[in-house]
């Protein structure tokens, strides 16, 4: 359930978690489930494509390291991401806000 | 376990090595980090590498997700360069052919996809620009097929405009240089990225049926404008007036550049040839764009598809 609904959100939700620090993959799933309070807890893989269509876009940046004798890939938010990640937030308040109203109305409490 | 997950996926990613490489490198620090964390909590080896494979996903699916964001890439380098690509097409076609004499047919050719090459670069940079922003996936085929488009008009061009230079002993400038070479540069790099989406392209995407160029533009101009302008200019709805209203302004801007180029006529004895002259142009012009909308307009997703 969480998984699909999810899936419009994921992009920003990337954004936001690695909006602090450079993150790799699976600490990116860590951050996520842990911010979340265990509700995210999607397919680990598919955080993969849309980490690399972010940074295609120009709002993550990689770099790559050495832990542990394995090649590391950490993302960091770019100056652009960090404005995406602000409108973004602007955009789900609105959202959140309006669908909050509607569905506290006595009407739609009554539907 | 994390072995036969890693070949399974790599069998799946339609990329090239170095990408490749790349992503599965990462997939595999990404399991080994899951396994041992899992290990580190008292699970045994094998079940915490079973565990850490089962959380992951089904690697088919992953690998064609991945390859498909590595082709959406490519697609969007190609849409970029279709700009500078078709602008060059435009100078080439009307300065480097029209402009230096060359016989009518080509001439006319160069003409044509000049002006071609100019609308498929623009429409094709704004698509590739509103998909990056997040806009509908389903435009990357017509980035693609704007690339594809401008790249066969810049070929066609300056082989006509080299050809017409070359018969006419014309001598280039360090400038026209320049811009050859930069474009040719350009263009290797656009052909390359569409080589490379290739295989991914295929992806059974299509349009909308009632997709045209109007909705691509909602975005934009916002939904209220967008309304307004259908109206009047939907070329869905009315895929004539719209295709003539463009025409007639393509015409009345050539018309009006050619004058001012010109300097306008030397007395008013001179004027009725000036207009006359400007009605040609102007009236070739719109045939030209009208025929361009009859001929390219569905293909490159301007009007709805057919059926």
């Amino acid at each position: 359930m969480a998984g699909e609904a999810i899936k419009g959100h994921l992009d920003a939700l990337l954004l936001a978690v690695v909006a602090g620090e450079p993150l790799h993959g699976y600490a990116v799933v860590e951050r996520l489930r842990e911010r979340s309070g265990g509700h995210f807890d999607l397919p680990e893989g598919t955080i993969y494509p849309a980490l690399h269509r972010l940074e295609s876009d120009g709002l993550l940046t990689s770099s790559w390291s050495s832990v542990g004798g394995r090649r590391r890939r950490a993302y960091a938010l770019t100056r652009r991401g960090r404005r995406a990640l602000g409108e973004r937030r602007d955009d789900w308040r609105v959202f959140a806000g309006a669908v909050e109203r509607v569905l506290a109305s006595p009407t739609g409490a009554a539907a | 376990m994390i072995t036969d997950f890693l070949a399974e996926l790599g069998a799946s990613l339609a990329v090239p090595v170095r990408r490749r490489r790349q992503i599965l490198a990462e997939v595999e620090d990404h399991l080994l980090s899951t396994a041992a964390e899992l290990h580190a909590g008292g699970m045994a080896a094998v079940d915490a590498e079973r565990e850490a494979v089962a959380r992951f996903g089904a690697p088919g699916a992953l690998g064609r997700e991945l390859s498909a964001v590595d082709a959406r890439r490519h697609i969007l380098r190609a849409g970029w360069s279709a700009l500078p690509l078709g602008v060059v097409a435009g100078w080439l076609g009307l300065r480097g052919v029209v402009g230096l004499g060359a016989s009518l047919p080509v001439a006319l050719a160069g003409f044509v996809l000049a002006q071609t090459a100019l609308v498929a670069g623009g429409l094709t940079a704004m698509r590739a620009w509103l998909v990056r922003r997040g806009g509908d996936p389903v435009l990357l085929v017509l980035v693609r097929r704007g690339s594809t488009l401008v790249l066969g008009c810049l070929l066609v061009t300056g082989a006509c405009a080299g050809l017409t230079a070359a018969r006419h002993g014309t001598q280039l400038t360090v400038l026209v240089v320049g811009v050859v070479v930069a474009s040719a540069a350009l263009l290797a790099a656009c052909a390359d990225a569409l080589r490379r989406a290739r295989p991914r392209a295929t992806a059974p995407v299509r349009l909308a049926a009632d997709h045209d160029v109007l909705t691509e533009l909602t975005p934009l101009i916002g939904p209220v404008t967008a309304a307004r302008l259908g109206r009047w200019l939907s070329p869905r709805h009315r895929p004539w007036r719209f295709a003539s209203a463009v025409s007639l302004i393509a015409g009345l801007a050539l018309a009006g550049a050619h004058g001012l180029a010109e300097g306008g006529p030397p007395d008013l004895a001179h004027l009725p040839r000036a207009v006359l002259a400007g009605v040609i142009l102007g009236g070739t012009e719109a045939l030209a764009a009208l025929g361009g909308f009859l001929v390219l307009g569905r293909w490159l997703g301007i009007r709805p598809a057919r059926g």
